[in-house]
């Protein structure tokens, strides 16, 4: 019971450092900005297909209708994507973490009896938390710049209903790439370190590794063929953030390989993170 | 002495970086209550020593006890019951003193600590809401001892706890030292190579070398290490010491090598002198020493 509530002052210390953290509010305007750049953009491509003439007559409403929706489809499915949730977490999870051993704070905890093993999942905890309320907050603005488009109600209806499933999808993401961020800057227990690793990652198996795969498998992702081996992507939790806002039209082995390769990194790092930090002497 | 009177204790830890062994076979003890100074040159294992007793590091031999415990559950539970400065002062840069030592206090579970009493203890009584990045050294050191204190630990490690402060701070360190020990009964374990600040205040010594203890001192050893003393050096020593313990007492006198040292306060130089003439002890040099324990550390080194 005792090691219970110590426990749980180390989690509310924690959430304390965090909610006095800069870079997390930093982190919200910067997602307020990107939901305004795109809510403003999709309002001026959706201004603009409409005043276009095309030979001489405005746009199908029903084809600009459509057009416009995919945009918002993009923006509010994809929220998390949209409003660079994945790459502002591990800015502030490199700065949480690594402050904790550049200040020397970390072995002022150990030696007064707090384990290594409490200190790694107490930083998990409140890094996952972070992660699924950012998640949260993109979604709900989001859906506020979806909201103020001006696209027809039919379309609407469709593209809210692909929103539970991407919802649950990257609230899940989330906890798992926070296995990730924890893993890696308890690995570096360096703020640069820490922060230069996890934005490669992001660089390497977000973008680079998915065109290459692309490439390989004949430029294409959408005819069959090739989807049928692309489907493997689904593995790379990067690759996750941006599928997951069609994760309704999943068939059962995409959300299979999705969610249980994104299970499998977040047991693989948060395990492998623990057992190696508990090993390890701080500097 | 019982288990129960020995505070902190090593047996055989030894620590490798490398292939350098930083610790080499450490067997210590601290009793309860004592001030125990911990002495050596810079890189004689000091530090490595103190991180090893409190977790940060882990021995590659020999095992650390805590209030008799020793097994990981029960070090981590004692643990929680020493306060610690560790090497250069820790602290959150962006957060004022008292904000540091609440989540200090809050992460390690001590639950609410009276922060205002404790920044007034050190000296920081008046710091206000300014960060800690904008403190001076002193003031960082400051803040560290109190971090240390925080929860009223009943075993203090205290790693250089004077770097960095000016005279005042040295002495209301040392002063705080000696209030914690004679009026809370706080073991200290303290570290420095300033060894006329530590003779101030420790009461037991260890005195480490090139990675190992090569001599703990307290009681009788160190009063004797500090008495004022005649040094002889004789040509005959195995005669030199029958000539000594007939005529002085056991414990008045020493031989180290050929240099007899006398400490019974009735001799002087002209007594010692002519005892050696008259019995055909041939003196080659004789002398008296104040009985600096500093000056004898700096030998032991």
């Amino acid at each position: 019971m005792d090691k219970m509530k110590k426990f749980y002052g180390l989690l509310a210390s924690d959430f304390m450092k965090l909610a006095g953290m800069k870079s997390v509010y930093i982190g919200l305007g910067i997602m307020v900005f990107l939901t305004l750049i795109f809510g403003l953009a999709q309002n001026a491509f959706s201004a603009l297909l409409q005043e276009m003439p095309d030979s001489g007559a405005p746009v199908d409403p029903g084809a600009a209708d459509a057009l416009t929706g995919v945009f918002v489809n993009t923006m509010l499915n994809g929220a998390p994507s949209a409003t660079g949730v994945f790459f502002l977490l591990p800015i502030i999870a490199a700065l949480f973490v690594g402050s904790e051993f550049s200040s020397g704070m970390a072995r002022l905890y150990i030696g007064r009896g707090v384990q290594k093993t409490e200190l790694y999942t107490s930083k998990f905890i409140v890094l996952s938390v972070l992660s699924v309320i950012y998640v949260c907050l993109a979604f709900a603005m989001c859906s506020i710049a979806a909201a103020a488009s001006d696209i027809g109600e039919d379309t609407m209806r469709n593209i809210a209903a692909y929103t539970p499933s991407a919802f649950g999808s990257y609230v899940f993401l989330a906890v798992a790439m926070s296995a990730v961020y924890t893993a890696v800057c308890f690995a570096l227990r360096s703020k640069a370190a820490s922060m230069a690793t996890l934005i490669a990652m992001l660089i390497v198996l977000g973008d680079i590794l998915v065109i290459v795969v692309q490439i390989a498998l004949g430029t294409s992702v959408t005819g069959e063929e090739n989807a049928a081996g692309f489907v493997y992507m689904l593995f790379d939790p990067y690759y996750c953030a941006d599928a997951f806002a069609a994760a309704r039209d999943f068939t059962a082995r995409e959300a299979g390989i999705a969610y249980g390769g994104c299970a499998m990194w977040l047991v693989l790092f948060f395990t492998g993170g623990l057992v190696l930090n508990a090993k390890r002497d701080v500097k | 002495m019982t288990d129960i009177d020995i505070a902190v204790a090593t047996h055989g830890v030894t620590k490798i970086y490398g292939k350098a062994k930083r610790v080499d076979g450490v067997s210590l003890t601290v009793r309860r209550g004592e001030i125990y100074g911990l002495i050596g040159k810079n890189g004689a294992g000091k530090t490595t020593l103190i991180r090893m007793l409190l977790g940060i590091a882990a021995p590659d031999g020999g095992t650390v006890e805590i209030n008799g415990g020793a097994t990981a559950a029960d070090l981590a539970r004692e643990r929680a019951k020493c306060g610690a400065l560790i090497e250069q002062p820790a602290f959150y840069p962006r957060m004022s003193a008292k904000g540091n030592l609440k989540a200090y206090a809050l992460a390690t579970g001590l639950g609410k600590t009276d922060a205002d009493g404790l920044l007034s203890l050190v000296g920081l009584g008046d710091c206000g809401k300014k960060q800690v990045r904008n403190f001076s050294l002193g003031m960082k050191q400051r803040l560290a001892i109190a971090m240390a204190l925080t929860g009223d630990p009943e075993i203090l490690f205290l790693d250089e706890p004077v770097n960095g402060l000016d005279p005042t701070g040295i002495l209301q360190v040392r002063e705080l030292i000696k209030r914690l020990n004679e009026e809370q009964g706080t073991t200290v374990i303290i570290s420095s190579h300033l060894l006329g600040e530590l003779g101030r205040v420790a009461t037991a010594y260890g005195v480490m070398k090139d990675g190992r203890l090569i001599a703990e001192l307290r009681g009788e050893q160190l009063a004797s290490l500090a008495r004022p003393r005649i040094k002889a050096v004789v040509a005959e020593k195995d005669r030199a010491e029958r000539l000594l313990a007939g005529t002085y007492g056991a414990g008045s006198y020493a031989m180290r090598g050929n240099t007899a040292e006398i400490f019974d306060p009735s001799a002087d130089i002209v007594s010692v002198t002519r005892l050696f003439a008259d019995n055909g002890v041939a003196l080659m040099q004789i002398g008296t020493e104040s009985g600096d324990l500093e000056a004898a550390f700096v030998d032991m080194l």
